[in-house]
């Protein structure tokens, strides 16, 4: 259970604030409601790279994370489709430098050149070391325009294509930031050792003077029904055994299936007792690991179930092996005991997650982004609440086989 | 009155820290148990901790696949019988295997812990090691490895060590696939019989800690009947060759290990070389991150790591750059640590960097599981819990004139290896 209070500044800054006395510490978590979903199509990688250039100074304060280190802080951010999110931690005595820091850049950055032209660099630095220097790194800038052919989550955070983040102009930096960053378009969680009273306080302190600004919500295309199964090979010398990535489009994560969909993934394969891995991987030795997850995304996501194949495995054996036991999930119903197995660890895994302040900051933000800060609380209900009827219904509504886009890599001799 | 923006709000420096000493107690097998108390959720972490990593294996693998292969099955129980059950209590298993120690973590609710532990206390008497899990074990092993054997800074690490210590030093060796294909199933039951008992265990629990689980604790069995063999003596065979060039036919950036040889945290000069590391590369801050990274753009990421092991240790700086990039960078890492050893460290940096220590040390004692990891380091190098209290100390004393002294004295870059693998 995670207590917490909730109020709106004016100028529509919503924040949240969570009351931990047996830490030193204080974190400072701000959710902006802007993700790779809102890129243009010709300018992808923006919300990604635009995160790097918080951190390049702002209008009155010239370098972001010295004074933060200077008051003991520590800081880091992260992109996704969906939202990108900034957190800090400070002792909590000095959070009031973290309130100075955070406000200002929320009011304005300072729009460097030299900031894009760097930052820039490392993006394109971390666009190599991740996605292409890696084996099979390069998986979502193949399976995501494979799954889906309108809907803006075809492709990665990280930009389709290092061209896109090579254009970018200080113009449209700051078109971004004028279209996104505003309190309005903002949740803040502020979690620790820290009253209430003081957190009002320097909310208005800080944030209340900014002025909140039009945000254009651009009404995103659906994504429509898939209607036969699509397949991409490749083959590349890169990857040492061949690889299978199955795509099946799934519900958001404000969907009510959506918990049931979670569940069925880890009746696939959370744990050492989970389906693939007892059966492909121990009995039929299709594959030396497997996993499934639903990706979480707000609208419409993937389930995916990804593999590498064995040697001497063909990669039609291997699927037809993952087809049977998604073909069993719809159309047996799973066993009270295997059911509640799954929810036992879903009721650890949001225990262990209310360890750290930092958690539940973060995860009281993005509750609230998804519409009910109390979602924090009442999740494991819903989770609770999932029948194996429902697993079934799910699993017939989306493992499909016309639902699914699968990629298949194929080792190459060099 | 209009609000300042330019001016930073005041803020204090961290004066103390709360580092809980364990609460020793030991089982009736003669095992030493190490209690954290603290936490408001009702959760709880368990490491065994054995001596049982590769320090004492004579084969390649041996102990990393003993500690793995512990929890696929028991005299009583099939791998999915005892995976099932502990899935069904909520619980989360980890198993790790360093040269110096094998662990394994238990994390559960408190309510279902008597059961987990009663669980782990089977696999830790009696695992059966089963052949057809051997295989399982051993396939996805070397799958990994091969997938792993394609990344620039996988084989640049494993070179680094293996040119550091010897291929056949516990801190230089490592393994390929075929090591993993060719254990038998005959030589981890008789590692796991020699090392997996009441000798030389130790236990930290951390969470949320009851009289009853305390009391269980106190009347856990271990086996207890075999000696442990006495450690083989290491030879260090040190490559005489200082720089290697691994040559990568499809890497599109090239990684970088550079360092050497250094000491463990025993040492009197570790504490404040913690410091000088964190200067140079330890933290988003540091000189290597804002020349390489933030002032040319070189790389997504460049640091530096002092690593302790238990009577040894190294030192190194490890990035990823574009191939052409590369001399550059090498020439950035050494003029960097030629800075630290000519000219004092500005004040205001070391401000910086001395409260930037101390905040993350106050992060890394917040709450028992992050206390226990704490705890374990004393424990592995028997050192008293105001090692702690002297860490505190010497950071906030420690000046820009001891830096250079230690700078001088420890980062001769005439010994340093230098190992890149990337495109010829």
């Amino acid at each position: 259970m995670i207590h917490f209070s909730e109020f709106t500044l004016n100028n529509g800054l919503k924040v949240i604030h969570h009351r931990d006395e047996s830490t030193p510490l204080v974190v400072m978590n701000i959710l902006y409601k802007v993700g790779a979903r809102n890129e243009a199509p010709n300018k992808t990688g923006f919300a990604h790279l635009f995160e790097h250039l918080m951190f390049g100074g702002s209008i009155n304060i010239p370098e972001y994370d010295r004074p933060l280190q200077l008051a003991g802080g520590e800081n880091n951010a992260f992109t996704n489709n969906d939202i990108t999110n900034y957190y800090l931690t400070l002792p909590a005595q000095n959070i009031e430098t973290g309130f100075w820091l955070e406000s200002d850049r929320m009011l304005s950055l300072a729009f460097s050149n030299d900031s894009l032209e760097i930052q820039r660099s490392v993006v394109i630095e971390e666009f190599k070391q991740r996605y292409l220097n890696q084996p099979y790194g390069d998986v979502w800038l193949k399976l995501r325009p494979l799954a889906y052919k309108v809907h803006p989550y075809r492709w990665p955070t990280i930009g389709k294509e290092i061209a896109h983040i090579e254009n970018a102009t200080l113009n449209d930096v700051k078109a971004f930031f004028k279209n996104h960053y505003c309190p309005n378009n903002a949740i803040m969680c502020v979690a620790g050792n820290i009253t209430l009273e003081r957190v009002k306080k320097l909310s208005e302190k800080w944030f209340g003077p900014i002025p909140p600004q039009p945000v254009k919500l651009i009404e995103l295309p659906a994504e429509p029904a898939q209607e036969k199964e699509r397949k991409k090979t490749v083959s590349s010398s890169k990857v040492p055994a061949d690889a299978l990535y199955m795509a099946f489009h799934s519900p958001g994560r404000r969907d009510s299936e959506y918990y049931a969909a979670d569940l069925l993934t880890d009746i696939l394969s959370r744990g050492r007792s989970s389906r693939l891995l007892n059966s492909l991987v121990k009995e039929q030795k299709l594959f030396s690991e497997i996993g499934a997850y639903i990706t979480g995304d707000v609208d419409p996501g993937l389930i995916v179930i990804e593999g590498k194949v064995n040697q001497g495995v063909s990669s039609k054996n291997a699927k037809m092996g993952i087809r049977r036991e998604l073909n069993k999930l719809m159309s047996e119903l799973v066993s009270e005991n295997e059911l509640n197995k799954v929810k036992t660890k879903v009721e650890s895994t949001i225990v262990f997650g209310e360890m750290g302040i930092l958690n539940k900051g973060m995860a009281l933000c993005y509750a609230t982004f998804l519409g009910n800060t109390n979602l924090v609380n009442e999740e494991l209900d819903l989770y609770q609440n999932v029948s194996s009827a429902d697993i079934k219904q799910t699993a017939i509504d989306f493992l499909d086989e016309t639902n699914c886009s699968t990629l298949n890599y194929l080792t190459e001799k060099a | 009155m209009t609000l300042n923006r330019k001016i930073a709000p005041e803020f204090g420096s961290i004066t103390e820290f709360a580092f809980l000493p364990a609460d020793i107690s030991t089982t009736r097998s003669g095992v030493p148990c190490y209690f954290i108390n603290g936490g408001n959720e009702d959760v709880i972490k368990i490491d065994f901790i054995f001596d049982a990593g590769s320090k004492r294996q004579d084969k390649t693998c041996l102990a990393t696949a003993t500690n793995s292969l512990l929890m696929e099955g028991t005299m009583k129980h099939s791998a999915l019988e005892l995976s099932d059950k502990l899935d069904s209590l909520g619980a989360f298993v980890q198993n790790s295997c360093s040269a110096d120690d094998a662990v394994i973590s238990l994390y559960s609710l408190n309510k279902h812990v008597i059961k987990c532990l009663e669980l782990i206390s089977e696999v830790i008497n009696e695992a059966s090691i089963p052949e057809k899990e051997l295989y399982t074990y051993t396939n996805t092993q070397a799958s990994r490895l091969r997938i792993n054997q394609k990344k620039t800074d996988y084989l640049c690490k494993r070179a680094f060590h293996s040119a550091l210590f010897g291929a056949n030093h516990p801190y230089g060796r490592s393994a390929n696939p075929e090591d993993y294909l060719n254990l038998h199933r005959k030589e981890i039951q008789t590692f796991f019989e020699e090392n997996y008992s009441a000798v030389g265990l130790k236990i930290i629990c951390s969470g949320k800690i009851t009289e009853e689980i305390r009391r269980y604790f106190n009347q856990l069995y271990f086996r207890n009947e075999r000696a442990q063999k006495k450690l083989p003596y290491f030879y260090l065979n040190p490559d005489s060759r200082k720089k290697h060039f691994i040559p990568h036919s499809e890497s599109i950036q090239s990684s970088i290990r550079i360092g050497k040889r250094m000491f463990d945290r025993t040492h009197e000069d570790y504490r404040p070389m913690q410091l000088l590391n964190l200067i140079l590369g330890g933290y988003f801050g540091s000189r290597l991150m804002k020349n390489i990274r933030e002032e040319k753009g070189l790389t997504y990421g460049i640091f530096s790591s002092l690593e302790s092991f238990r009577g040894d240790g190294v030192f190194y700086v490890a990035t990823d750059v574009n191939n052409d990039s590369r001399t550059s960078a090498v020439n950035e890492i050494y003029n960097e640590i030629e800075r630290l050893k000519q000219e004092p460290i500005p004040k205001k940096e070391l401000e910086i960097a001395k409260n930037y220590f101390l905040g993350a040390f106050l992060r890394g004692l917040d709450g028992a599981f992050l206390q226990s990891e704490k705890t374990k380091i004393l424990i592995d190098h028997n050192l008293k819990k105001e090692y702690y209290l002297g860490l505190f100390k010497i950071i906030k004393d420690v000046d820009s004139e001891n830096l250079i002294y230690l700078a001088n004295k420890h980062l001769d870059v005439e010994n340093f290896y230098e190992i890149i693998c990337g495109l010829q």
